[in-house]
């Protein structure tokens, strides 16, 4: 017996922990995953045509991501110095990341024309992944919940279809619209052959934008999907201990799922990236 | 989540234009040019201190040369004196032993007219004495011839010659 | 057994197994390809750079089947 303390301690934790199993669980809260991510009209606006423009939790959570990106770039932009302090040298590493690591690391030519828009594509996917991680009043009640605006497919498959537009503009402005279109079956192929990988071709050029929104999409939505599980354990199983168990679990969850929204605005950056870059330059 | 939302689709892509506008025009550009004022900055920085460097080289290198020269000629001139003083001293050495060969010369000659006039002066003198002793011993005995031939048997019988040498000696 | 609540369970099933068993392939895949690319950063720490970025290209690519499955599960559970 070196330490007495020690035994004592694990025996109150043990003994907590029976106790949290053997208390009787609070009341049965129903709770449904999928209802976090019902659509819930905020404000109400007429609809144009077929657009219903009314603000939604997701179209807050885009504006809220919008005004993220407006107030750094103020506090950038302001205080931009010589000699970087450490803000400033966090948002040069993170711009040097999207010039550097993200354009320049797979385009060949068109770095500087296309480096805007994929840069930005960068910091707003990124913005609107970091803000769902933030607990932000728009759950029932206004109970703070976890939501993410690219956790909707409208918004990711319009951000894949400004990728897709965006592609075959740059393709076209630089190659021509016939030889751009030409140059997607290979010139040595013979006839029938040729016109399948070209039919093929269009396929998949269709399937990279449901890849692209969906990836995305979905990453956001499992990951939501997994910490709203993990944090609402104890109401499902009616159990403290699990609840207790469970707290740190979800924060392991909550840090691989900062990492994953990380990862995803990078890899749809540099997937944007790929595609604009290679239809610029059509070498296969 | 899944169901289609046109106006979802307009809003986002109105929001991702002010983000695409707002970044590009307020934030990129911006950094864009504080990234490359410090590059330059430092670019600039380095162009000094490589052509500080090259200028301190080529210094270096001068002063070497100069000092290489410096010592080339010293030595030359060392060479040139020592050269100079070796001559100097030769010369000197010869005159010297010239000087005194002749001084040793002319001595040789003085001595040899001194011997040799002592010689002639002691023959003189013995032939002198000779006679006189010769006259007081044969005043009585002798006639005038037979001392006339006794003096010339003394004259015969005393070596000149060796005389000559001891004098010399 | 009612034909709603056959309709309940095909739709449960199947959304349980799509994810299931599509997450088999990307996993495998996944894991052979994070290996790879640790084995060659391992070997060429140098370009460790360039092999992160095309893993996570890879990454990427591979990922995507995964939420397909995952997609198909929502689209039977929900939509369907």
């Amino acid at each position: 017996m070196k330490h007495p303390w020690r035994w004592i301690i694990g025996l109150l934790v043990i003994g907590f922990l029976i106790g949290l199993a053997i208390l009787p669980g609070g009341e049965k809260l129903e709770f449904e995953v999928a209802g976090e991510f019902d659509r819930e009209v905020l404000i109400e606006l007429p609809t144009i045509g077929p657009f219903d423009m009314s603000i939604t939790k997701t179209v807050a959570y885009l504006f809220i991501a919008v005004a993220v990106i407006v107030v750094f770039t103020i506090i950038v932009a302001r205080s931009l110095k010589l000699k970087p302090g450490r803000f400033q040298y966090a948002m040069e590493a993170m711009y040097e990341l999207a010039r550097d690591g993200i354009v320049g690391s797979v385009m060949k030519s068109g770095k500087a024309t296309w480096f805007p828009y994929i840069g930005a594509v960068f910091f707003f996917v990124l913005a609107s992944n970091l803000i769902g991680l933030l607990p932000l009043p728009f759950g029932e009640h206004h109970q703070p919940s976890f939501y993410a605006a690219t956790a909707n497919l409208n918004v990711t498959l319009m951000l894949a279809l400004c990728t897709f537009v965006f592609t075959h503009y740059a393709g076209v402005r630089k190659n021509g619209a016939f030889r751009y279109v030409k140059a997607w079956a290979p010139a040595g192929a013979p006839p029938v052959l040729k016109q399948m990988i070209w039919f093929i071709h269009v396929i998949s050029e269709i399937f990279r934008l449901i890849s692209l929104s969906v990836r995305l999409f979905a990453n956001m939505v499992a990951g939501h999907a997994i910490l709203a599980v993990f944090f609402a354990m104890a109401l499902i199983f009616q159990s403290y201990l699990v609840g207790v168990a469970l707290q740190g679990a979800s924060v392991l969850i909550y840090m691989f799922e900062l990492f994953v929204a990380f990862i995803q605005a990078f890899i749809f950056a540099i997937l944007s990236a790929v595609y604009i870059g290679g239809a610029l330059d059509q070498d296969h | 989540m899944l169901n289609i939302d046109p106006g979802l689709m307009i809003w986002t892509l109105i929001t991702f234009a002010i983000a695409v506008f707002i970044l590009w025009k307020y934030a990129f550009g911006p950094l864009q040019k504080i990234i490359d004022q410090r590059r330059d900055g430092i670019q600039e920085s380095m162009d000094i201190a490589e052509e500080t460097r090259a200028e301190a080289l080529r210094l270096l290198e001068e002063y070497k040369a100069t000092l290489a020269k410096v010592r080339g000629e010293s030595e030359d001139i060392l060479e040139r004196s020592r050269t100079t003083a070796e001559h100097a001293k030769a010369e000197i050495m010869a005159d010297a032993k010239a000087q005194s060969a002749r001084v040793l010369e002319k001595a040789h000659e003085q001595i040899e007219r001194d011997t040799r006039a002592a010689l002639r002066d002691i023959k003189g003198e013995i032939a002198e004495l000779t006679a006189l002793a010769t006259e007081k011993v044969a005043a009585s005995s002798l006639s005038a011839a037979d001392q006339q031939r006794l003096i010339d048997e003394a004259l015969a019988g005393l070596d000149i010659e060796r005389l000559g040498a001891e004098g010399k000696a | 057994m009612d034909a709603e609540a056959a309709k309940e369970l095909g739709k449960l099933l199947g959304a349980g197994l799509s994810m299931g068993l599509g997450a088999i392939g990307p996993g495998v895949g996944l894991g052979i390809m994070i290996g790879k690319a640790l084995e060659s950063i391992a070997r060429q720490p140098e370009v460790a750079g360039d092999v992160r970025t095309n893993m996570f290209i890879g990454i990427g690519v591979t990922e995507a089947v995964a939420l397909y499955a995952f997609v198909v599960a929502l689209i039977l559970i929900f939509v369907a």
